[in-house]
């Protein structure tokens, strides 16, 4: 005698749930349900059809030309303003590289520091004279020190006298 | 003659070559957007989908539309159907998955719309006999045993309910289910041993 197996122990569930077997949808529901589908999914793919030929109908030929050139040659300008700004930012570029003195920064120097306090006399004595203000005036360099040398050569004739 | 009638022969007439086409032959002739090939699909499918999906929520509504679905999204998804599992399997995974995204989302409101018996259950001697212990009246005991049985099975969570619906109700195999389910065989046999258990717990007053 063989042991009972699980399928035994539900042996009246299973008997109880072959009941549900005979749980049918109404008369005839199934004749139709494929074409219901098939209905179905045709009025889908119309659906997109006709999503795609409204769209197409808001355009007509000369509206759609002209909204293409006008395009057209917007996306014309557009392309060159942006290859100027290109070129314009390109040469600046390679100018600074060639002469970084033009761009570079002064540095600090000593001529522009603070000038110094003046030094005030007030108190000084009554015959006290005030000294002289130097000069900051340039010292301007003998002409003859650059004049442009003689057609005659570069040694000149020198006379003495005694 | 009637317009259903000839409706009917014109359906017949049609469908009459493509009902004798292979399962893979057909796929191929729907990919290419054959809708005559499509519709002997699920003509070959409906029934056992329809009955899945109604034993999963025990309403026909419900059933109806989800049925409906399910083969509208596999035609919209049939392109991508590479042909590693039959086409049984992957239209039942679509169902499947279709209908507990729907459960989840009706969660605890049972709303049984029960369909009427056939006159076959009459014909099961068994049944009538283990009906007719518990009630004096054959008629009163089917409906309110139809009743019973839906309850206990909305009882079920949704795996545990599906795969009694596909072993107990359907008479797919374990490997079917596991296919289906997208599990191995134990796990199957398992889930199908806490349903059952549940089951005969919720209705031990048919059970001895």
């Amino acid at each position: 005698m063989s042991a009972p197996t699980p399928e035994d122990d539900f042996s009246q569930l299973r008997q109880l749930l072959a009941c549900k077997k005979h749980e049918q949808p109404p008369p005839g529901y199934f004749t139709y349900f494929s074409d219901r589908v098939i209905a179905q999914i045709e009025i889908e793919e119309r659906t997109k059809q006709t999503w795609w030929r409204a769209l197409l109908s808001h355009f007509d030929a000369r509206t759609a030309m002209a909204c293409g050139c006008g395009f057209a040659v917007s996306s014309l300008l557009f392309l060159g303003y942006r290859v100027a700004q290109l070129f314009e930012a390109t040469g600046a570029h390679a100018t600074r590289l060639a002469q970084p003195w033009l761009h570079a920064e002064p540095a600090a120097s000593p001529l522009n520091l603070a000038p110094a306090a003046v030094p005030t006399y007030a108190n000084a004595p009554a015959n006290f004279v005030e000294p002289p203000v130097p000069s900051t005036q340039a010292i301007a360099p003998d002409p003859n020190l650059f004049r442009t040398p003689s057609s005659s050569g570069l040694v000149h004739s020198v006379s003495y006298s005694w | 003659m009637s317009d259903t009638a000839t409706l009917q022969r014109e359906h017949a007439g049609i469908s009459a070559p493509i009902a004798e086409l292979a399962e893979r032959e057909l796929v191929a002739r729907a990919q290419n957007g054959d809708l005559a090939a499509y519709d002997e699909m699920v003509r070959r499918f409906q029934e056992r989908i329809y009955a899945t999906v109604y034993h999963m929520t025990s309403n026909h509504e419900d059933a109806n539309d989800l049925t409906q679905d399910t083969f509208i999204k596999a035609y919209r998804a049939l392109k991508s159907f590479k042909g590693d599992s039959s086409f049984f399997t992957w239209v039942y995974r679509i169902a499947v998955n279709k209908t507990i995204n729907f459960l989840k989302q009706r969660k605890n409101r049972v709303h049984m719309s029960l369909n009427d018996m056939d006159v076959n259950v009459e014909n099961n001697p068994e049944l009538v006999a283990l009906v007719s212990d518990k009630t004096p009246r054959r008629d009163a005991g089917l409906t309110e045993l139809q009743e019973r049985l839906n309850m206990a099975m909305q009882k079920l969570s949704e795996t545990h309910r599906l795969v009694v619906t596909l072993h107990d109700i359907q008479g797919l195999s374990h490997e079917e289910i596991g296919k289906i389910m997208d599990c191995n065989t134990g796990t199957v046999r398992s889930r199908l041993f806490y349903a059952r258990q549940q089951l005969q717990a919720y209705l031990s007053d048919y059970l001895k």
